[in-house]
């Protein structure tokens, strides 16, 4: 049981796939407009890769090395599409609102790197843990930013005005520039911490 | 590595049963899901065209929508891709219908726009499908931009031809005719101006017919 919380832990903190291993950074910038948005993004994120780590380690013997790549790519994209359409059937408002970032889920580095770095050497276990802490990871920092950009953006929390109607929103932090500002300084402060622990642990 | 993974046959076996497997799982799960996915876009369309012609379609079931849609909604084709559905009570009519599209900054803009028995102001609009910047443009698809339309004077006249109504930078609208537009989004409020102006002018000849 220790050495699952221990790589939990480490996935989600000492290798936190954004910021630490700066994976899936342009999804994490799409679709964090608003808080609803990030929270669905990221249970996507989170089914996926847990779901795709279980199988890739599932089929590890049997995968033959030099198409391993089209393999890994064949099996989120299926996962992908399953969670679009069930999406679609089940949350139409939001499948219209998150649109293609859904199925771009297939092209998140984050999926596609744990099942080639962990899922293909490791056991099932060890592998479904591995894809939901990254998938917690990406969740940590998509919900912190989807939260700012809307509040500051739009003046709202998850769809409801919490700021002064006459405040004037900072419309800059909707566009491109503004999450990566947001970004950068989100990856500045945790990287702080961590440094910090660091040293301390020195 | 074993000998089976040494094999050049093998690579094709594996991903043939692979595919196989994939593709047979999504087609289950799409003839599973597609009827719903389909009731579900019905839904909306009915849900929009009874919201904008002013029915509070919160507290309706789905199968009562589908109901009070039969019994009260009659469409007219107008010309291809253009039409008109009438809502009547007791054999008056209380709203039009037509549809609203055109292109915005990215991409297709679609909804549509209704108007009062009077036809020369908005009843109401709503937009169903957008492909704007999120957060910017994409505010057009908001029931606080909706707002902004209703009672909006067509034309000046009820007899006149020429479209008054306009979409101005936001802050700037001041009167009857005049629509706030986004802020941060000029260019969607520009091009939905346009849109908005050529499905306008569309109606405005249908009501000449009408009389």
């Amino acid at each position: 049981m220790r050495f699952y919380t221990r790589l939990l832990k480490q996935t989600i903190w000492h290798e936190n796939p954004i910021f630490h291993q700066m994976l899936g950074i342009c999804s994490a910038l799409a679709v964090t407009t608003n808080l609803k948005n990030g929270l669905i993004m990221s249970l996507a994120v989170i089914v996926i890769s847990i779901a795709t780590n279980g199988t890739v380690s599932l089929l590890k013997t049997l995968i033959p090395r030099n198409i391993r790549l089209i393999t890994e790519m064949i099996i989120i994209a299926t996962f992908v599409i399953i969670f679009d359409q069930l999406l679609k059937a089940y949350y139409y408002q939001m499948s219209k609102t998150l649109g293609p970032y859904v199925g771009l889920i297939i092209t998140n580095c984050i999926i596609l790197g744990r099942s080639e770095a962990f899922a293909l050497r490791n056991r099932v276990l060890p592998s479904l843990v591995d894809g939901l802490g990254n998938g917690l990871g990406y969740a940590m920092l998509l919900l912190p930013i989807s939260f700012f950009r809307e509040l500051l953006g739009a003046g709202s929390i998850a769809g409801h005005q919490v700021m002064p109607a006459d405040m004037e929103p900072a419309r800059a932090v909707l566009l491109a520039p503004g999450a990566f500002l947001l970004l950068g300084i989100l990856i500045w402060i945790l990287r702080g911490i961590q440094l910090h622990h660091a040293k301390e642990a020195e | 590595m074993s000998k089976r993974k040494k094999n050049n046959i093998y690579p094709f076996i594996f991903v043939f049963i692979l595919t196989f497997t994939a593709a047979s799982l999504l087609m289950g799960v799409q003839t599973w899901l597609s009827p719903k996915i389909k009731t579900n876009k019905k839904i909306e369309k009915l849900r929009s065209l009874l919201t904008i012609s002013g029915v509070d379609t919160d507290q309706i079931n789905n199968s009562e929508l589908e109901s009070i849609f039969s019994k009260t909604f009659s469409k007219t084709e107008l010309k291809p891709g253009f039409w008109r559905y009438q809502r009547s009570r007791q054999n008056k009519t209380i709203a039009y219908i037509y549809p609203l599209q055109g292109k915005g900054l990215w991409g297709p803009v679609k909804g549509y726009l209704s108007t009062g028995p009077q036809k020369w102001k908005i009843k109401d609009l709503i937009i169903t499908y957008q492909e704007e910047t999120p957060g910017l443009g994409a505010e057009i698809a908001t029931s606080n931009f909706y707002k902004r339309f209703r009672d909006k004077k067509i034309t000046s006249k009820p007899d006149s031809a020429k479209i008054v109504l306009q979409v101005r930078k936001n802050g700037q609208a001041k009167n009857e005719n005049e629509v706030d537009g986004i802020t941060g989004a000029t260019q969607t409020s520009k091009k939905f101006n346009q849109l908005l102006t050529d499905t306008l002018k569309m109606i405005v000849e249908d009501r000449k017919e009408l009389k």
